[in-house]
């Protein structure tokens, strides 16, 4: 226990701040019973609220993808790399892999 | 069940971790759950506010258990996480008590002084104590811990803790002898 020598003092503090053993009382399973309802909040909420949202941006984010495809197609128009006809196909990819790359950050974000 | 009560508090923090569920917590916290209620109760003065705060700290712990690295004993660890979750707990109580105090003083024109609690002996013997020399002190004589163990709950370096108790032992003693001679 302690490793010191006692002396009288030491004690006197020990008997007056000695607590007889707390029996657990069903403590430890309240507080597995809080953790596993945690993990099921968990495991049904977010997954809902991924779908939640993926629901309410499906709109928006199909009108951003429209819009953002026909500004790259744009771009890469005047980009003399690029032939005229594979410009929109271009267009398409990139703004394919900007999307991918943003879904897969928040999917990460979302785990984490 | 036999098979958890049985193994030591590093592999039950392992299957914990490996697994992600709850039933080798449990049995960590049936370990543990004396140590971490008594000192919070020494801390608070409150059975039920104890055990609400050791009830967040085993939470907590559960949040945090990847951090646990297994170089200290586990119950040094824990009660780091039961300290945190008092003095976090006190802050915000301070902060609600003030406001309070603020209101009452702005609305009280009795002039009346408010009822001191009647103090007890433990109460007294550790108000002479700053908050960390409390701590200190409890997880020494009221929970066991050897100097290495309340320097893991505390983070305060071995030595460090050594001076504390000594110092606090100190301030215990002078007290006592100035009341002594006072009403003795």
């Amino acid at each position: 226990m302690a490793d010191y020598r006692d002396d009288e003092q030491d004690r006197v503090l020990r008997r007056l701040l000695a607590h007889p053993p707390l029996p657990d009382a069903g403590f430890s399973e309240r507080i597995v019973r809080r953790l596993r309802r945690r993990q099921l909040l968990r495991r049904f909420l977010l997954p809902l609220a991924v779908l939640a949202g993926g629901l309410v941006a499906v709109k928006p984010a199909s009108e951003l993808l429209v819009a953002g495809t026909a500004w790259l197609t744009r771009a890469l128009q005047g980009v003399d790399a690029v032939p005229g006809q594979l410009a929109p196909l271009a267009g398409y990819t990139l703004s394919g892999a900007i999307a991918l790359v943003a879904i897969a950050a928040a999917l990460r974000l979302l785990d984490d | 069940m036999t098979v958890l009560a049985d193994a030591d508090d590093a592999v039950l923090v392992a299957r914990a971790l490996s697994s992600r569920e709850p039933a080798a917590f449990g049995e960590l916290v049936r370990r543990h759950q004396s140590r971490v209620r008594i000192f919070l109760l020494r801390l608070c003065r409150d059975a039920s506010r104890a055990d609400d705060l050791a009830q967040d700290c085993f939470l907590h712990a559960w949040d945090k258990l990847g951090d646990f690295r297994g170089d200290g004993s586990f119950a040094g660890w824990l009660l780091r996480i039961a300290w945190t979750t008092f003095l976090q707990h006190k802050r915000r109580d301070d902060r609600y008590r003030d406001v309070v105090e603020l209101a009452a003083h702005e609305t009280d024109t009795t002039g009346v002084a408010p009822v001191r609690e009647e103090l007890n002996d433990l109460d007294r013997l550790l108000g002479v104590l700053t908050e960390e020399e409390r701590a200190v002190m409890i997880l020494s004589y009221a929970c066991g811990l050897s100097h290495r163990e309340i320097s893991d709950a505390s983070g305060l370096p071995v030595g460090t803790v050594k001076s504390v108790i000594h110092r606090g032992k100190q301030k215990i003693r002078d007290r006592f002898e100035i009341e002594n001679r006072q009403y003795g």
